[in-house]
């Protein structure tokens, strides 16, 4: 009996300790990769002064950043997008399919919900007329509804792809740069680790809008491929976490989060859609987007300045520019109020 | 115990049982992991069962995607509505923990047919079988954490991950102790 009993202990010690090693060359991959000194370098030189105030919040950012589940390019980049045509798009997407428009330099490109949910960065390579190549990625964050576009560029000499880290802060997607694997949770485009610590990334507007109100305003568009190099389920059924076109919404239509926010503010149900719009000393303003459907031009202060939100009803979307230079275009973008007020606990809202 | 359990397997009602369940199991699996989805296809099918590999397959053939699934390097259609996902490493594992629930399956019949003990017992062991389905949702965010209401923290996380291998514990723990209740039984 004893003999029996010491076999099936040792026979079960070693069972766990197979899946721990497994698991461990399992894991290998969520390591940081090395960093060149030049690159480190390159940040050192042109590092940004972070206060005080700044310092503790990215610090608490990067503490509460929790594994999403899958890690650090589980959930994969598109790497290089193809396109298809308008036709060839109308042939898989039904006319009130979430789209990703892009009207950026050359590109003017939907990026389909039903894909993004799975890659949640597209990161493409720009040609300009220059013969410059301009890195840029179209990232997607399924749990705060939020798509916003941003520049490689995170120094001046260096440009960077982004991947998916795996781990989330307020349930958003933190992306990490390739150049020296720092963090960078999406709806605050900054840095909170790494070589790029405190550094900002410059965006470009990403239209969230519908297939068929994008291809009416941009009938030339192209369309991202369902050819991604992986197999993924870009069906109409195929949203893990739900649908923002059938009644049964999952994950959108309901009122609980899957990670606990750093702050709470439960005035609007924590999925009401806002439209954010922030600066660099933090400053943040959201409107509730069905004001904004209904008033179509609102004013306000961000910090000092005096900035005009407008409403595109063609695209259902909306622009925000500085009120002295309507040239001088800030980006909004449209995100779950849950999210937003974690990044900003001290945005104004406007309902 | 190997003889006993090579002596169970090899008789043609219980294999079947074991048959029945392996595949049974390997198809609530890959549905769980998203791997075997029931959709209609956009495009019109050039026959009834088609493959189509990834031209990058060979990169992809050991890439994860969360711990213990792995990414499908095409996939196979069968009809308009089936698609099952090609994965070779996540096949290997669903073949695995399918030949264990099949072999609890048809240990507890054996028991409940022959030895005319209780099969209760028997099936509760399979219980073991739940970590290693929901350890398969864990493809993204679960989504199954919204339905049962929990919040998601690191530690839940962490411990998702470990759910397969759980399974393959309890799993192989309770085909153990199927064969000492034979063993017993027959003395």
């Amino acid at each position: 009996m004893k003999t029996f009993l010491s076999g099936r202990i040792f026979l079960i010690l070693i069972i766990i300790v197979s899946i721990f090693v497994v698991y461990f060359f399992m894991n290998r991959s969520s390591r940081p990769s090395e960093i060149s000194q030049e690159v480190v370098d390159s940040f050192k030189r042109t590092a940004p002064t972070v206060s005080k105030e700044e310092d503790d919040f990215l610090r608490l950012l990067e503490q509460n950043a929790v594994s999403g589940g899958p890690g650090k390019d589980g959930i994969p980049a598109i790497e290089k997008p193809q396109y298809t045509t308008a036709s060839e798009g109308n042939k898989w997407l039904q006319p009130n399919d979430i789209v990703f428009g892009v009207d950026y330099s050359d590109l003017v490109a939907a990026y389909p919900q039903r894909i993004l949910v799975w890659h949640e960065i597209a990161n493409e390579t720009l040609r300009h007329d220059s013969g410059q190549a301009e890195k840029v990625a179209i990232t997607y964050c399924p749990l705060t509804g939020t798509a916003i576009g941003f520049k490689g560029a995170i120094v001046e000499s260096i440009s960077s792809t982004f991947g998916v880290s795996g781990k989330l802060v307020n349930s958003n997607l933190i992306m990490y740069d390739r150049a020296s694997d720092s963090y960078w949770p999406q709806i605050l485009g900054k840095a909170i680790n790494g070589a790029a610590y405190g550094r900002a990334l410059e965006e470009f507007p990403i239209v969230w809008t519908t297939w068929e109100r994008w291809k009416k305003k941009y009938p030339n568009t192209k369309v991202l491929s369902r050819e991604t190099g992986f197999v993924r389920n870009y069906n109409e059924n195929g949203d893990p976490y739900g649908s923002y076109i059938r009644d049964d919404k999952g994950y959108y239509g309901s009122d609980s989060v899957l990670f606990h926010p750093i702050n709470e503010n439960k005035i609007l149900a924590p999925k009401t859609v806002v439209v954010g719009i922030r600066d660099e000393k933090r400053n943040a303003v959201a409107i509730l987007k069905e004001s904004l459907r209904r008033q179509k031009t609102i004013e306000t202060k961000l910090g000092e300045k005096t900035i005009v939100v407008t409403y595109d009803p063609d695209l259902d979307f909306h622009k925000a520019h500085i009120k002295e230079n309507p040239g001088n275009i800030i980006n909004s973008f449209d995100a779950m109020w849950f999210a937003w007020v974690a990044f900003y606990p001290d945005t104004k809202l406007i309902q | 115990m190997l003889k006993i359990f090579l002596s169970i397997i090899t008789q043609r009602k219980f294999f079947l049982v074991a048959l029945i369940v392996f595949v049974a199991y390997i198809l609530v699996y890959l549905a769980a992991v998203g791997h075997l989805i029931f959709t209609s296809r956009m495009e019109q099918a050039e026959s009834f069962l088609e493959v189509k590999f990834l031209t990058n397959w060979q990169q992809l053939l050991l890439r994860q995607r969360s711990p213990f699934l792995f990414e499908a390097i095409g996939a196979v259609y069968i009809g308009s509505n089936i698609k099952l996902f090609l994965s070779i490493p996540n096949l290997i594992l669903a073949s695995l923990l399918g030949v264990l629930v099949g072999s609890n399956f048809a240990l507890s019949f054996y028991n409940f047919k022959r030895l005319g003990l209780s099969g209760g017992k028997g099936v509760v062991a399979l219980l073991g079988t739940i970590p290693s389905i929901l350890g398969g949702m864990a493809c993204c965010v679960p989504t199954l954490i919204l339905v049962i209401g929990l919040q998601l923290t690191a530690t839940l996380a962490t411990a998702w991950s470990f759910f397969v291998p759980i399974s393959i514990i309890l799993l192989t723990l309770s085909i153990g102790w199927s064969l000492k209740r034979i063993q017993a039984g027959k003395s």
